[in-house]
C-alpha cells in the first residue's frame, strides 16, 4: 500500500470532510483537509466531498476561487479527483436545485430533480445496490453486487459514456457514478457505506493513475 | 456528586449508573427483580436452552464452563453438571497470582465433579510485559487476568466447536443494573472490550515502547466474527435464570464439596476471590485509588440489596476496609521486577483527583465526597433486613496438594 | 433496489448510552463510541444518537461526543437533542453527523426546518415526532412538558414535509422499551400521508417485530434501541434472519446467521453435531479490507 500518497480533501465549508477523512485514515493513509492552493497543488489525489444544497456549494467553491485553482490542476495537469454526492454534482454543467445554477462543467451533464414514480418516496435515501456498467478504478476491489448509501433529491443526468454505475430506484435508473478521464464522481457516500465504501477507497487509492 | 440512597454507589461508577427520581440507583432497582421474578419459570427456560446443546454424537462436550479456584466456580459446575446433568468441559486461565487455597480448590473441583479441564498458562515473560504496559496505560495490573479469562473459553469454543459457554453472574446486571434479568443478556465482545479490557484490545497493546510484539499478545486475541458466527458461539449468564446469591451459594458448596475459604485483605467476603493474592489486595487498592472505592463497597452493596446488611452497618465496613494497605505489594513488585517507588509513581498517574488531594505534608489524602442524606429520605427507600447477621465462614486450611505422599495434580510454578 | 433500513438508536443520558423504558426508567448500557464501533462492525444500516436531556436542560449538542463516535462510524449517523440554530447544525455536520434530528423545535418554530434545509439540503433534516395513544386516539406527545398536544397528526406530518423535512421519525412512546412490537395499525394509517420516507421506532422486541412490520406495511425504515444491546452480533443475526424472509435487506458483513434455526425467544439454536464436526479442522482467514 502506498501510505505516502498525498491525499487532500478540498474544504469549502459544506462537506462532511471529517467523515471522509475518518474513513480514509481508517485504511492507514495520511490525509489532509485543506483549501490552501499549495496543498492542493502538492496533492496526488484530491477529494471533493459534499453534503448540502448545490447553490450554497457552488457559491462557496467560487468565493474561495476553488473553481479556478482546481480547474487548472484537474483539467490542465490531469490530477485525479473524486467528487462525492454534491461534490459529484458540482462536476456537471448545471443544477436545478432551488433555481438554476451553473456548475463546474467538467463532465457534460445536468443535475435534475428526481421525479418519483408510483409510490416512490423522495429523497432517494438508503442502501441501494449498484450495477457497474463500465470498468472503473473505483471498483477494482469490489465484486459485482455491492450496496452503497445514497441520500439525495437531485440526480446527475448525462450521456451513457460518462456513466460507470447505475442503480434502480423504483422503475427508473439513477446515475451512481461518473467518470471522464481523471475526473471521478460518486452519487453515493463511500465514507458511509461500511465495508463496500472502504473497499472502494482502497481500490481507488491503490489503482488510480497518478501524475 | 449523586449517591444512591439505598446502597453506597455513586454516579461515577465505572460501569455507569443511573439514579432515579427517588434517589435509588439502577443497580438497586434491577436487583429488586430478584424478589419479583418467577424463578421456577426461569429455571425451566434454562433447561430448555441446555437441552438444545446436549451432544448427541457423543464425540464432544455439551458446553464450556470457565472456572477458577474461586468465585462461583463450584456453584456453576454443580448446577450444570449435577443438577442439569450436562457434560461440560472446564477451562481455566492461569492468572499466575495463585494462592495455595486457590490451587487446592481447583484441584478439588476437578476431583469432586469428575470433569476434564483445559488450562491456559501464558508464558510469564509476556504476562509481565503486558502487565507493565497496562499499568502504565490503564493503571491496571489485572488486564491480563480479565483478558485471559474472557478470551480463552471463546477460543476453545471456536476451536473445538462447542457453541455454548456458561458464565455465572453478569457483573453489569448485578452491580449497576445495566440490563434487566428479563433481557436475558448474553456474552458480547463489546462488553468485554468496554469493561473487562477497559477499552484496550490485545492488538492495541503492540507497542515498541513496551517492547510488546504480536507474539506476546497472541494468546489474548479474540476470535474473529466469522469464526464465532459459523459455530454460533453463545455465552449465557446463570444469574438470568437462577436467583443469584453468591454468599448462600458458596455456603452450600462448603457443605457439599468442601470448598475452601480464605481471609481477604480488603474485604469481609472470604468466599469470592480466594484464588488470587493480588485481587483483594494490590489490585483492589489500585481500584480505590482510581475510582475512590474498593471491592468492599461492591460486597457491602450486594449484601444490602440481599437484605443482610443495613446501610449504616455497610458504611462502617466500608470505612474499615477501604483504607487498608495491601499486604502483598512487595511480592507483586518483585515478580514484575520494579521497585515499590516506581509502582507508586505509575499508579499516582491514575489517581483520581475527585477523591484524592495532597495535604500539607505532601501525603495523599482521601476526599470524602459523600454527604449523608436526611434520615427520612434513606428510610423511605430502605429494605427490611431478612437475616440478622452477615457472617462469612472460615474453613480450616487444608494440607497442601503438593504434599510428598500424594500425586501432584497441578504444579505451582517456581 | 432500495433496501429497507435497519437503524440502531442510541439513547444518551449524562453522556452514556441508556436503555429507555417507557420514557421514564433508564438503565446504563455504556460508552457511545464503543456501541457505535460494534454496531458498525455488525453491519447496521444507520445509527441515530439522541440525547434525551439536552433540550430539557437547555444544553447544546455534545459535539465532542459526536466527533469521538464518528471516528468509528462508517454508516450514516443522525444526531438529535439540543439543536436550536443553524450554527448547531453546521457544528454537528462538521463533527461527523450526516443528518440532524429535530423534535421540539418542529412545533415551536417550524420555519427552522426550512432554514436548515436550504443550507444543508432536505436530506439532512429528520423531523422527529413522538406519538402516544390517548383514549384510543393517536396524539402528538411533548416530552419536554410530558403531555400530549392538540394537533391533528396527519396535518402535522404534512406540514413537516411542506417545511422541508427530508425524513420523518415516528416514535411510539407507549411502546418504548416494552417489546410489544411495532404499532402496525397506526403506521399503516400514516405511511402514505406524506411523500418523504418515514422511520418508525418503539416496540421492537426481536427479529419477528421487523418481519411483521415489513410484511404488513410499506414503511422504509425501522429503528430499535434496547434489544441490539442484548446479544452477540445482534444486528447481523437480525438481518440474516430477516433476509431469509425478505429480499429487501442488505446483508453485507463477511459473516452471518442465515443458516441457523432459532428458539422461541429468537436466539440462535445449536447447529447439528455432524455439521459442527465437519468444521473441526477448517481454518478461516480473517478478512482484510
Amino acid at each position: 500500500m502506498n501510505r505516502k500518497l498525498n491525499i487532500v480533501i478540498a474544504d469549502y465549508n459544506l462537506g462532511n470532510t471529517y467523515s471522509v477523512s475518518n474513513a480514509i485514515k481508517h485504511l492507514g493513509y495520511n490525509v489532509r483537509i485543506s483549501l490552501e492552493e499549495s496543498n492542493l497543488k502538492n496533492a496526488d489525489v484530491i477529494i471533493l466531498p459534499g453534503v448540502g444544497a448545490f447553490e450554497e456549494a457552488i457559491k462557496n467553491i467560487k468565493s474561495r476561487n476553488l473553481d479556478k485553482i482546481l480547474g487548472e490542476l484537474v483539467l490542465v495537469k490531469s490530477k485525479p479527483i473524486l467528487g462525492i454526492c454534491v461534490g459529484m454534482q458540482l462536476l456537471a454543467n448545471s443544477s436545478e436545485e432551488n433555481g438554476l445554477h451553473e456548475g463546474l462543467g467538467w463532465i457534460e451533464g445536468h443535475v435534475k430533480q428526481i421525479i418519483p414514480l408510483n409510490n416512490d418516496k423522495v429523497p432517494h435515501v438508503g442502501w441501494n445496490n449498484i450495477k457497474i456498467t463500465k470498468e472503473s478504478k473505483l471498483y477494482t476491489n469490489l465484486g459485482q453486487d455491492n450496496h452503497f448509501y445514497f441520500d439525495h433529491k437531485y440526480h446527475f443526468v448525462t450521456e451513457e459514456k460518462f456513466i460507470s454505475a447505475q442503480c434502480e430506484f423504483g422503475n427508473q435508473l439513477i446515475t451512481s457514478s461518473v467518470q471522464y478521464r481523471n475526473i471521478f464522481g460518486v452519487q453515493f457516500h463511500p465514507e458511509k457505506s461500511q465495508r463496500a465504501g472502504l473497499k472502494l477507497f482502497r481500490g481507488f487509492l491503490e489503482n488510480v493513475e497518478l501524475i | 456528586m449523586k449517591y444512591c440512597k439505598r446502597c453506597h454507589y455513586n454516579e461515577l461508577h465505572p460501569l455507569n449508573l443511573i439514579i432515579d427520581e427517588e434517589g435509588v440507583c439502577s443497580g438497586c432497582r434491577v436487583h429488586e427483580e430478584k424478589d419479583e421474578l418467577n424463578w421456577e419459570e426461569k429455571s425451566s427456560q434454562l433447561n430448555e436452552i441446555l437441552n438444545q446443546y446436549r451432544n448427541i454424537s457423543e464425540n464432544n462436550y455439551d458446553c464450556i464452563i470457565p472456572v477458577s479456584g474461586a468465585r462461583d466456580s463450584y456453584f456453576i459446575v454443580h448446577i450444570i453438571k449435577n443438577v442439569f446433568k450436562m457434560n461440560p468441559l472446564l477451562v481455566t486461565y492461569n492468572k499466575q497470582f495463585n494462592t495455595d487455597a486457590g490451587v487446592r480448590n481447583l484441584a478439588n473441583l476437578r476431583i469432586k465433579f469428575g470433569c476434564d479441564i483445559m488450562t491456559l498458562t501464558v508464558n510469564p515473560e509476556s504476562v509481565k510485559k503486558i502487565t507493565r504496559a497496562t499499568m502504565r496505560r490503564l493503571g491496571s495490573i489485572y488486564w491480563h487476568c480479565l483478558a485471559g479469562q474472557t478470551v480463552f473459553p471463546v477460543q476453545i469454543a471456536v476451536k473445538f466447536k462447542i457453541p455454548l459457554i456458561i458464565w455465572g453472574a453478569h457483573q453489569g446486571i448485578d452491580q449497576v443494573g445495566m440490563f434487566s434479568h428479563l433481557d436475558q443478556v448474553e456474552m458480547t465482545r463489546k462488553y468485554r472490550k468496554e469493561h473487562d479490557l477497559m477499552g484496550l484490545e490485545a492488538e492495541d497493546l503492540i507497542d515498541s515502547f513496551d517492547e510488546i510484539t504480536y507474539d506476546d499478545i497472541k494468546s489474548f486475541v479474540y476470535p474473529d466474527n466469522e469464526s464465532i458466527a459459523r459455530v454460533g458461539v453463545r455465552g449465557i449468564y446463570l444469574n438470568n435464570f437462577i436467583r443469584w446469591d453468591t454468599k448462600a451459594q458458596h455456603e452450600e458448596m462448603l457443605k457439599l464439596y468442601d470448598y475452601e475459604t480464605l481471609e481477604q485483605t480488603r474485604t469481609f467476603d472470604t468466599y469470592n476471590d480466594v484464588d488470587c493474592y493480588n485481587y483483594s489486595d494490590v489490585h483492589d487498592y489500585i481500584k480505590f485509588i482510581k475510582h475512590g472505592y474498593g471491592k468492599i463497597s461492591d460486597h457491602v452493596n450486594r449484601e444490602i440489596r440481599l437484605k443482610r446488611l443495613s446501610r449504616e452497618q455497610g458504611l462502617e465496613l466500608i470505612n474499615k476496609y477501604s483504607i487498608k494497605k495491601p499486604e502483598n505489594l512487595a511480592k507483586f513488585t518483585n515478580w514484575l521486577g520494579i521497585t515499590e517507588n516506581s509502582f507508586h509513581y505509575i499508579i499516582d498517574q491514575h489517581r483520581n483527583p475527585i477523591y484524592w488531594r495532597r495535604n500539607e505534608k505532601w501525603e495523599w489524602e482521601y476526599i470524602n465526597q459523600f454527604i449523608e442524606f436526611d434520615q427520612n429520605e434513606v428510610d423511605a427507600v430502605r429494605l427490611n433486613l431478612v437475616e440478622k447477621t452477615c457472617n462469612f465462614n472460615i474453613t480450616p486450611v487444608k494440607k497442601s496438594s503438593d504434599h510428598k505422599s500424594q500425586y501432584i495434580i497441578i504444579g505451582k510454578g517456581k | 433496489m432500495l433496501k429497507k433500513r435497519i437503524i440502531a438508536t442510541l439513547v444518551i443520558k449524562n453522556g452514556i448510552v441508556v436503555q429507555s423504558i417507557g420514557f421514564k426508567k433508564y438503565l446504563p448500557v455504556g460508552k457511545p463510541d464503543i456501541a457505535v464501533e460494534f454496531l458498525n462492525d455488525w453491519g447496521i444500516d444507520e445509527i441515530a444518537i439522541i440525547d434525551i436531556d439536552a433540550t430539557k436542560k437547555g444544553l447544546k449538542p455534545d459535539y465532542k461526543l459526536i466527533e469521538k463516535v464518528s471516528k468509528k462510524c462508517f454508516v450514516p449517523l443522525s444526531v438529535g437533542g439540543g439543536i436550536q440554530t443553524l450554527d448547531d447544525v453546521r457544528a454537528l455536520t462538521q463533527s461527523g453527523a450526516d443528518k440532524v434530528i429535530i423534535n421540539n423545535l418542529c412545533f415551536k418554530s417550524p420555519d427552522k426546518i426550512t432554514e436548515f434545509a436550504l443550507a444543508f439540503g432536505n436530506q439532512c433534516i429528520i423531523a422527529s415526532v413522538d406519538l402516544k395513544r390517548e383514549q384510543n386516539e393517536i396524539k402528538i406527545f411533548d416530552y419536554t412538558l410530558n403531555k400530549t398536544i392538540d394537533y391533528n397528526v396527519i396535518d402535522y406530518l404534512k406540514n413537516l414535509e411542506h417545511y422541508g423535512a427530508g425524513e420523518i421519525l415516528l416514535n411510539f412512546v407507549d411502546r418504548d422499551g416494552l417489546y410489544k412490537g411495532f404499532d402496525i395499525d397506526v403506521i399503516n394509517q400514516l405511511t402514505n400521508q406524506v411523500s418523504i420516507p418515514i422511520i418508525v421506532q418503539g416496540g421492537a422486541k426481536n427479529v419477528n417485530s421487523f418481519i411483521d412490520l415489513f410484511e404488513k406495511t410499506s414503511i422504509e425504515a425501522a429503528a430499535a434501541a434496547n434489544f441490539f444491546h442484548f446479544s452477540e452480533h445482534s444486528v447481523t443475526f437480525t438481518k440474516s434472519i430477516l433476509s431469509n424472509k425478505l429480499s429487501s435487506i442488505r446483508t453485507e458483513t463477511n459473516f452471518g446467521y442465515s443458516d441457523f434455526k432459532t428458539d422461541s425467544n429468537l436466539r440462535i439454536l445449536k447447529k447439528d453435531d455432524d455439521v459442527l464436526e465437519k468444521m473441526l479442522y477448517v481454518k478461516i482467514e480473517p478478512e482484510i479490507i
